[in-house]
């Protein structure tokens, strides 16, 4: 029975990961964690293994759109999947209370990011090339850091580092950011598994959950702008936060 | 540099083929694991392996096709990713 939540976790994250942009580890991790007592260093190796299949689901979407910036992607990923291999061999000595309330902290940034006005996101202006190359390479590197420990896409810190600091518009921001996760989190979920912080059959089961769900994200991410959706999520997103730093006291 | 949706669509087709086999190989393991036979471990441990080695595909795909193209500053940056992930791996064994 087990297995059947644990694909219902699956589609969920890919659902709401490819909806939002998000990456799924958002869910996935305070879902091991909070509901089926995982330890929090197999969570987020869990975590990044499905967040890999998310993004491989999605970025063939993307790429087929044609949307994705391929060597703006690929000049970001160096940076971010560097930041995710140190974060990655970084989360071995962390203590576990440390992770917790990080990945909370994390989870009210994200909240905090989805209240702002879709309408303003969807502004799109004439776009040839990134502005501010080396200052956006400098954040990447963080936002794979906070990937590699915490176990999430980097999504929440990319998208609108890239619309703000590099004026990309937000459809390919997405797009480019979402090509990109499957690079930045691989290595990070590489050093998880040779370290034995996966569980296999927890993460078939997520995988195949999160394989269906990011299908559907993807196909509706366009289609649903519902208010009240995102502001539900935004609840839960705080009072997961609020579960996670409380763990972590 | 050629047609930018050219070079997306080859690197969508690779992934999709192992997005499908990843795929295989995760429902056979689970269909195993519900009839409590063994090599549903193997099976499962199969399936995430290509999943967390799909990247590197992409990656590689993405430097040849870099290279094809005489952008060598990309080609150089898609390696660059390559040894990253090789030296994760190294590192973690």
């Amino acid at each position: 029975m087990e297995l059947f939540y644990l694909v219902i976790t699956g589609i969920l994250a890919g659902f709401v990961g490819s909806l939002f942009g998000l990456g799924g580890g958002i869910i996935i991790v305070p879902a091991l964690t909070l509901i089926f007592n995982v330890p929090v260093t197999v969570a987020v190796g869990t975590s990044l293994v499905s967040i890999v299949a998310v993004s491989t689901v999605a970025a063939i979407d993307f790429l087929k759109s044609g949307r994705a910036d391929l060597e703006l992607g690929i000049t970001l990923a160096a940076a971010t999947s560097s930041g995710a291999a140190t974060g990655g061999l970084l989360a071995e000595y962390l203590p576990a209370r440390i992770i917790y309330i990080f990945f909370s902290v994390i989870l009210i940034i994200a909240a905090l990011n989805m209240t702002r006005p879709r309408r303003i996101m969807l502004i799109d202006h004439k776009y040839d090339s990134a502005s501010h190359t080396a200052v956006g390479w400098g954040l990447s590197l963080v936002a794979g850091n906070v990937s590699g420990i915490l176990g999430v896409g980097g999504g929440i810190i990319q998208i609108p580092m890239m619309r703000t600091v590099m004026k990309v518009p937000f459809k390919i921001a997405t797009a480019t950011s979402s090509y990109m996760i499957g690079i930045t989190v691989a290595p990070a979920a590489a050093i998880y598994m040779l370290r034995g912080d996966i569980d296999p059959y927890k993460s078939a089961a997520i995988i195949l959950g999160a394989f269906a769900g990011s299908r559907a994200g993807a196909a509706m991410s366009y289609k649903i702008t519902s208010l009240l959706l995102r502001l539900l999520f935004v609840i839960i997103m705080i009072f997961t936060a609020y579960k996670m730093f409380v763990r972590g006291l | 540099m050629k047609d930018n949706n050219t070079l997306s669509l080859r690197i969508a087709q690779i992934l999709r083929i192992l997005e499908y086999s990843a795929l295989t190989l995760i429902l056979l393991s689970l269909g195993l694991y519900l009839f409590n036979i063994d090599k549903a471990l193997i099976g499962a441990k199969a399936g995430i392996g290509l999943i967390v080695f799909a990247p590197v595909t992409g990656i590689l795909a993405t430097a040849v096709i870099f290279f094809l193209n005489r952008s060598y500053k990309y080609m150089t940056l898609s390696l660059f990713i390559l040894l990253i992930f090789i030296i994760a791996v190294v590192v973690s064994i």
